[in-house]
């Protein structure tokens, strides 16, 4: 008998349990807003949407580049200071080669193989703040950044990136071809190179 | 793992990862496959140092009739099994039929000291895994 009103409570107590779980789980909510029109994607899958420059063929550039450059200086004791100079688009679709080359330089960074000086475009910025600094009267002597201390690269890199399109029937093949090389300032000497090609096709 | 029976071969060039002699189930721990991929299989697989960076370079083997495609990217671990690097870009690759591919990658860090090639192939046995946002089949 005293086994059986043990197993009735026990079920009771599993009842609840159950009935609160269920409760619960009917509670449970993601911590979105938004009708559920919207989707977070997968930023590193391959991008197939059409034949246009994509991510996925950025993201492939700036890896390749990063890693050929990282490996070729890896063994130096001293990281080369390197600027980044211009790609230059020669296709005929709008690509943002800054964001390659930022994509490579933050790789570079990351790696630790490279330093990187103030490129031309942030070179406004620097002086801005320079100025700000050493001009405002604002700011302890002691405490400034000084004027002239600022380190030229020691190389600078560039590229452009190219395309050639055809069109069959209905076939539309691109090739794109990215250059990227790497200059010391002070000789012209190329000391570095490496391209990345690309192909997409697609069906009309 | 299935694909480990289509190994031909695995070579080691400074034994950085393994120890003793390489074999089929070595190079199958390195390799994490999403599906069963019908036609395309990685067939051999090397790594070694350079300049300090790891280098791998693995190979893929199409027996298929026709050109297949598959994807692949490399998860760069440090020797405690810990991730160093960000995930990479899933990369697609056009095997062409009947053909096989050579595919080198090198670190991007050196505190990489392990890495597993995450593989696969538009045409799996089971559902398609490609990880494109809209794959092609």
């Amino acid at each position: 008998m005293f086994v059986n009103i043990n197993k009735t409570l026990l079920g009771q107590r599993l009842g609840l349990a159950a009935a609160l779980a269920l409760g619960l789980s009917a509670c449970v909510t993601t911590p979105t807003v938004g009708s559920g029109n919207v989707a977070y994607g997968d930023a590193k899958a391959v991008e197939q949407v059409t034949n246009e420059f994509g991510s996925t063929d950025l993201q492939m550039i700036a890896e390749t580049m990063a890693r050929s450059l990282a490996q070729s200086y890896a063994g130096n004791k001293v990281k080369p200071l390197v600027t980044i100079a211009e790609v230059k688009n020669k296709t005929s679709e709008f690509i943002d080669t800054r964001a390659i080359t930022d994509s490579i330089r933050v790789q570079l960074l990351k790696s630790g193989t490279f330093r990187f000086a103030t490129d031309i475009a942030g070179m406004q910025n620097q002086t801005d703040e320079l100025i700000r600094q050493n001009q405002s009267g604002m700011y302890k002597k002691s405490k400034t950044a000084k004027t002239g201390r600022m380190e030229g690269a020691q190389y600078r890199i560039e590229g452009n990136i190219t395309s050639i399109v055809k069109r069959g029937s209905d076939v539309k093949d691109v090739y794109y071809k990215f250059s990227l090389i790497m200059t010391d300032n002070e000789s012209g000497v190329i000391e570095w190179a490496d391209e990345k090609e690309i192909r997409k096709t697609s069906k009309r | 793992m299935n694909y480990a029976k289509l190994v031909s071969s695995l070579l080691l060039g400074t034994g950085l990862l393994f120890a003793g002699a390489a074999s089929a189930q070595s190079m199958a721990a390195q390799i994490e496959q999403h599906g069963e991929s019908r036609y395309v299989t990685v067939s051999s697989l090397m790594a070694k140092e350079r300049n300090g960076f790891m280098a791998i370079q693995f190979e893929l083997a199409n027996s298929d009739s026709d050109p297949q495609r598959a994807f692949w990217r490399i998860k760069w671990l440090d020797a405690d099994g810990f991730q160093v690097w960000d995930d990479e870009p899933w990369k697609p690759v056009l095997v062409q039929a009947r053909a096989r591919q050579n595919i080198s990658a090198s670190a991007p860090t050196p505190k990489a000291r392990d890495f597993r090639i995450q593989f696969t192939a538009e045409k799996n046995w089971s559902t398609s895994s490609s990880p494109a946002n809209y794959p092609a089949n």
